[in-house]
């Protein structure tokens, strides 16, 4: 089902720079994907995957009335799931920083240090976690 | 260097795989939850920049990665499924509050926790993991096609 054509392709749509993304997350994957039976596998979970859009109000909901703190990191250029699936956060959250970034669905294999860097910041600034360092 | 672990516990009779890197008692744990068609092997950079100050956790779920993959007929494949499995693999472990790190099939499957156990849920990281319609472009639409066929079709779906 998945030739490695289509799993490379996920890793490199949409980044700046497809030198910069290592063909061992692909060749990894694929290896895996290649196993006997795991074709099945992945093809009830696409299927399955119907069970997500119906919870997205109870999902949102929970957003609404917990308030996570939350950090937005999100490939910018990602098809799979664009960014215009980042944007509405901001409707339910109130105690959010949002990022689009110049990159990728897998966004860690370009903008890892940056992302890295920002989960950093975020936690350990404007979360309880501060506690942590306090102590 | 910072020092991964790679361990593997048994959950439901399912061997999980899972890396571990930080300071368990002290640090706050960040539970890193993978997309298809990998694993915990795409936080395999993040987690060593982060070890010196957070403790993070990223498992392998049953059918990706080191994990199990018991074929279709001995497990059920769906994302309640997939997220049970994590849930019972967090009580093991001991993890009783942690921020969500979600990408891809990992939102899914955390937001599922986190209904579950909004308790647990100290923050939210989101990348690329979706909870809004918004975010299902053009590229969903075979899925969909998909989704309201009767029966499973067999292989003709190509992630292009």
């Amino acid at each position: 089902m998945e030739r490695i054509e289509a799993t490379r392709w996920q890793y490199t749509h949409g980044v700046k720079n497809e030198n910069a993304i290592s063909p061992d997350n692909w060749v990894h994957d694929q290896l895996l994907l290649d196993r006997p039976g795991n074709n099945e596998i992945q093809l009830q979970l696409f299927y399955d995957y119907k069970s997500n859009p119906p919870l997205y109000p109870q999902w949102q909901e929970y957003f609404r009335k917990y308030q996570p703190p939350t950090l937005v990191v999100w490939g910018r250029n990602d098809i799979i799931f664009t960014k215009e699936g980042a944007i509405p956060y901001q409707r339910d959250l109130k105690n959010i920083q949002l990022h689009l970034l110049n990159t990728g669905h897998f966004a860690l294999e370009e903008e890892g240090e940056l992302i890295a860097e920002l989960i950093s910041r975020f936690l350990l600034t404007r979360h309880k976690a501060a506690r942590w360092i306090e102590a | 260097m910072t020092k991964i672990k790679n361990q593997t516990i048994t959950v439901d009779g399912q061997t999980i795989f899972y890396r571990e890197a930080g300071d368990k008692e002290n640090a706050p744990t960040i539970l890193l939850l993978h997309g298809f068609p990998t694993s915990s092997h795409m936080f395999r950079n993040v987690i060593p920049a982060l070890a010196d100050k957070f403790h993070l956790v990223a498992p392998d779920y049953p059918g990706f990665g080191y994990s199990s993959m018991p074929p279709v007929d001995k497990f059920e494949y769906t994302f309640d499924h997939l997220a049970e499995i994590v849930d019972k693999f967090i009580t093991q472990i001991g993890l009783e509050r942690y921020s969500l790190y979600v990408m891809d099939y990992g939102a899914p499957i955390g937001y599922r926790l986190a209904i579950k156990h909004p308790e647990k849920v100290e923050s939210l990281i989101v990348q690329n993991g979706n909870a809004y319609d918004e975010g299902l472009g053009e590229f969903w639409e075979p899925l969909k096609a998909y989704w309201n066929e009767s029966k499973l079709l067999d292989g003709s779906i190509h992630m292009e």
